[in-house]
Order: C-alpha cells, then structure tokens, then sequence
C-alpha cells in the first residue's frame, strides 16, 4: 500500500501540475533545463527509485507463514 | 548517388542482414507447432523478455515521432517519461495477471482469454477484430518510418515507395523463418541499438549547438514559445500519458510477449526497467529543440533526425544511429506482423475456415497471413497520409479500448459479457466518429482528447450494462475465483502443467458454442 501510495503520488506530480499550474514557465531552470523538463525529470527519477525498491522487497508477494514478506 | 549515399545505404544493409541471420539459426531451433511459432513453447528468459517488450514498445513513433513531436510542439511529448513507468506498471499489474492466466489455461491468442473469462465467442471474436484493424495503422507508421530513414541515407535516389518495400521484405523473411523466437533474439539486437542510438543522437546534434544547456539558452532566445507548453495542451499531455501506454500494452504483440514468458519473477522488476529506460527520451528531446534552431524549416518533420544526422555527424556514424531508427521500426513491425499472424490463424482461419488443420498447416498459414498483412500495411503507407504521432495515436486509442474488458475479466466479478461487447462497440465507434469527424468531439476533448473521450464512454458503458445484466455464469465466477487464489498465492507451480482442454482438441465446437482451446 506504501508503495502504491508513492507510486501514485509520483504520477500524479508528473502529469497535473506541470500542465496545470507552470505550464508557461520555463524557469526556474533545473540542471540547466527549461522548468517542465527538469520538473519532470527529477519526478521520473523518484518513481525509478520507488519501484527498484518495489522490486528489492518483493512487492506483490504474499507474506510467509511467519508474516514476513517472502 | 553519392559515394557517401553509397556507404550509408550499404551500413543499413548490413544492419538489416544480421537479423536475417538470426533468424535464419532461430527457425534451426524451431519446431513446427503453433505454441511454439506463436508464444516460443512458453519458455522465454529474462533477458529476452525486456529486450524484445522494450523494442517492441519503442517504435518509430519513440524514435522519430518523438523527435518532430518535440520540433514542433515543445515539451508536450515529454509526457513520455510518465507513460513509460505507466507501461511499466500495466505489465507488472496486468501483464503478470495475464501471463498466469495464460500458463494456466493455454492461451496462444488474446481471443483466448476472453472467450475463457467471459464464456463468450462473440467477446474474443470483437476483440481479436479490434486488434487486427487498429494495429494495422500503426504497422503502417513502422513502415513509413523506416522508409524515410532510407530514402533520406540514400539521398532520395531510394525512392519510399522502394525503400518501404525493401523493408518489409526483410521482416517477413527473418518472421517466416522462426516465428516468435526470431523476433525476441533479433529485438535483443535492436534494443540495445535503439537504447544508445535515441541517447547518442541527441548529444551529437546538441553538442552542434555547444551542448544542452547551451543549446536550451540560445532556445531561449530565439523560440522560447518551445520551452512552454502551448495553451490547451494539457489535454493532449494528459490523453497521451493514458492512450499510448495502455494502446501499446494492448496490442496484440504484448499479449504475446506475456505469454511467451518462462517465469512469473520477472514481471516484478519490468517495471523499474522499463521505467529507467525511458532515459532514452533525453535524446529524442534534445533532437527536436535543437532542430529548431538548427533546421527551422523542415518540410516533412518526421524525417528531422535523419535530416540533422547526415548534416552534422559524420556519415558512418550518422549511418549507424539511422540504422538504431530502422531498428525502432523493425523490432515493432515484425512483432506486430507476427502476432496478427496469430490472431487471424488461430482466432478465424482454424475457428471458422478449417478446424481440422494439422499444427504443420496452420504455420503455415500463419507465414501466408504475414505476407498478407504486410502487403495491406504496404498499401496504407503508400496512400494513408499523417505524421507518424497522430496516425499512431488513433492506432493506439483503438487498442486502449480493449483494456476496459480485460481490467473487467481481471478484477470484477460483476462484468458480463455484454458489458464488455456494448462498451468496446461504443468505444471503437466513438472513436471512429471523433477521428473522421473531429467536430463531433465535444470540449475540452476536442484539443486531442477524442480517443481518451471514447475510452471513457467505453468504461461507463461497460459499468453500466454489465450491473443491469445477468451476472456471469455460476461456473466461470468459480473458475475466476480460483484462478484469483492461486495467483495470489503466489502458487505458480499450478501452472507448470498447463490445463488440459476438456473440449475436442481439433478445435471443433462444444454445446456452449466455445472451442476445445476456449474453455477448459
């Protein structure tokens, strides 16, 4: 649920306010970048992040008998 | 022709044998079964899997559409580093679901999993129709982009028309060879070209302009509309990060390429993959802003990377990055051939023409319905105008449509049938209506949101109809159930042996009007 929760939270930052609220600036520049693409960019580098640790703990997986993930 | 056109056209040459020979050793290691043409016996790794769904994934639509996409509108494609985890995520949801299902119940088509979910021919049936019409537009944009690639290496002494042909010709000859499995090692192939081609393409051209930040500031000056998004944008931004990744994932190629897999395990870290590959966007962008300033006024903008790549890097290496292009187009043409093959083999030519045909004929059929299908996507690049980004996505809005039913047959009991049939037909058939006439398109759709409108409509039809009809029948719900515990038991050693059919095996029909291979 925590990493759902994440997950969401990221496509939702990626997708609605650059769009919406700072679709005509082009700065703050981020790494040299025009605002949406540095914006979208240090998004798309949390969502890589929470999904390798998706992977390293398993999610998805049904808990073991002693209750731990497996 | 150049000596320069000459030698450009020879290193795509090459780049087009190697995968002839792949196929040429693929089709030694093949047997003559449809499992194994179609879905490689079940048994593909790891390695195999990423390779050939990200080749598959990324088309000439990532590789060159994006590009002009990014020349011409700014930063609206740039959406594509959230469809891309989006991708990811409905392979590790849905994609697994599917794969177990399939395992289980042995599944080679996706009319397969829906005549067996719903109990209904006619579902299977329209979805394996949908499948068919919508990804022919979209093998259509494969062909026309890897004949630009051509044409401009052979300083349009190689003519589209020629060069769309000769392209095809190859695919069809390494996919007659080894089915499934030619495909998945050639997509290895062109995925690792693909991946470093998009990257060092763009560094290339913006390194013309004295790299990406320099680049950005003399953008700055001279086009800044390009650094902003335009007025009205956010729905096609918005209809894209949905439809693109969800057409794609719906496509009769990816079906394929969850069933085709070995183990269950790898579905959980496609997701960070994919996700992370999705870096290779950074160069599509830094072509297309740097062609603003460097080409501001190219005719066909599709072709813009080719276009800056003859003209700014050396003509080996340029050579090489286009044939990183053709790559993109071929390792998602010859999927898509490959798994309409299937559909039409499997779904109506042994349903409904002859029942009867040994495993050896129906490959061979399949081979025939390449070479048809081919020819028909032939014909549409010829005669079908349109940028490769908007032929592709209506292409894609057609096949999104199809994830209403299999997120229904997944996860709510309550779906029918009927449901399924009445929202994918208002579905399609809105679709066709906001794309032939767009005035029909209410806002705020009308600012390219019409195939996003249509999936709505679709989702509420099927909401709708499936509560006031009659629910499921006592024994599919049962079967679903148990299908449910299993996968969330994580019992993937129930599914080491297939289900045996309990229909006749020659695929004559049952008392329910399903086939052997429908229902077990």
């Amino acid at each position: 649920m925590v990493i759902w929760t994440l997950l969401l939270v990221g496509l939702a930052a990626m997708e609605f306010p650059g769009v919406f609220f700072f679709k005509d600036r082009a700065t703050p520049e981020i790494f040299g970048l025009p605002f949406i693409y540095g914006y979208n960019l240090l998004w798309w580098a949390y969502m890589c992040a929470v999904m390798l640790y998706a992977y390293l703990v398993h999610w998805g997986r049904p808990a073991t008998a002693e209750g731990g993930a497996r | 022709m150049t000596a320069s056109d000459t030698g450009a056209v020879l290193i795509i040459a090459l780049f087009m044998l190697i995968p002839l020979a792949m196929g040429a050793v693929a089709g030694r290691k093949s047997i003559p079964t449809t499992e194994d043409f179609f879905v490689q016996g079940r048994g593909m790794g790891s390695v195999a899997v990423f390779f050939t769904v990200a080749a598959t994934w990324w088309s000439s639509f990532a590789f060159l559409g994006s590009n002009a996409s990014f020349y011409l509108q700014g930063p609206l494609f740039w959406t594509a580093l959230a469809w891309n985890i989006l991708f990811g995520l409905l392979y590790y949801v849905v994609g697994k679901r599917v794969w177990f299902l399939g395992k289980r119940w042995n599944f080679i088509t996706p009319k397969d999993f829906f005549t067996n979910r719903y109990g209904s021919v006619a579902v299977g049936n329209l979805v394996a129709v949908i499948m068919l019409v919508f990804t022919l537009p979209y093998l259509q944009i494969q062909l026309s982009g890897g004949a630009y690639l051509i044409e401009v290496a052979s300083g349009g002494l190689i003519p589209f028309a020629w060069a769309a042909l000769i392209f095809y010709v190859v695919i069809i000859i390494y996919v007659w060879s080894g089915g499934l499995r030619a495909v998945a090692w050639t997509d290895i192939f062109y995925g690792v070209l693909l991946f470093f081609g998009m990257v060092v393409a763009g560094l290339l051209v913006a390194n013309e302009l004295g790299g990406t930040v320099a680049m950005f500031d003399q953008l700055a000056e001279a086009r800044p509309e390009n650094l902003v998004l335009a007025d009205g944008a956010w729905m096609t931004w918005i209809a894209m990060f949905l439809v693109t990744p969800i057409g794609a994932f719906m496509g009769p190629q990816l079906w394929t390429r969850m069933y085709a897999v070995k183990s269950g395990r790898l579905f959980d870290l496609m997701p960070f993959l994919l996700g992370l590959a999705a870096v290779s966007y950074f160069g599509s962008m830094l072509v297309g802003n740097s062609g603003v300033l460097l080409e501001p006024d190219v005719a066909e903008p599709d072709k813009i990377l080719p276009i800056m790549l003859y003209k700014y890097a050396p003509y080996v290496l340029a050579s090489f990055l286009v044939a990183c292009g053709a790559a993109a187009a071929m390792s998602t043409a010859n999927s898509q051939i490959h798994s309409m093959s299937s559909v039409y083999t499997l779904d109506f030519h042994k349903t409904y023409i002859n029942p009867r045909m040994s495993e050896r004929q129906l490959v061979w059929v399949g081979r025939w319905t390449i070479l048809v299908l081919s020819a028909i996507a032939y014909v549409m690049a010829l005669y079908v105008p349109g940028l490769l980004v908007t032929v592709g996505l209506v292409a894609l809005a057609g096949t999104a449509q199809v994830i209403v039913p299999t997120a229904g047959a997944l996860f709510w009991r309550r779906s029918t049938a009927a449901g399924a049939l009445a929202g994918l037909l208002v579905g399609v058939g809105t679709l066709v209506l906001f794309t032939f006439v767009p005035a029909a398109t209410p806002p705020p759709f009308d600012a390219g949101g019409g195939g996003l409108l249509s999936l709505i409509l679709n989702l509420v039809v099927f909401v709708v109809v499936s509560l006031t009809t009659t629910p499921r029948d006592e024994t599919l719900l049962t079967r679903h159930d148990e299908d449910r515990a299993l996968f969330d038991a994580e019992d993937f050693d129930a599914v080491a042996e297939p289900a045996r059919p309990t229909g006749p095996a020659d695929g004559t029909r049952l008392a329910d009007g399903t086939t052997g291979r429908d229902v077990r």
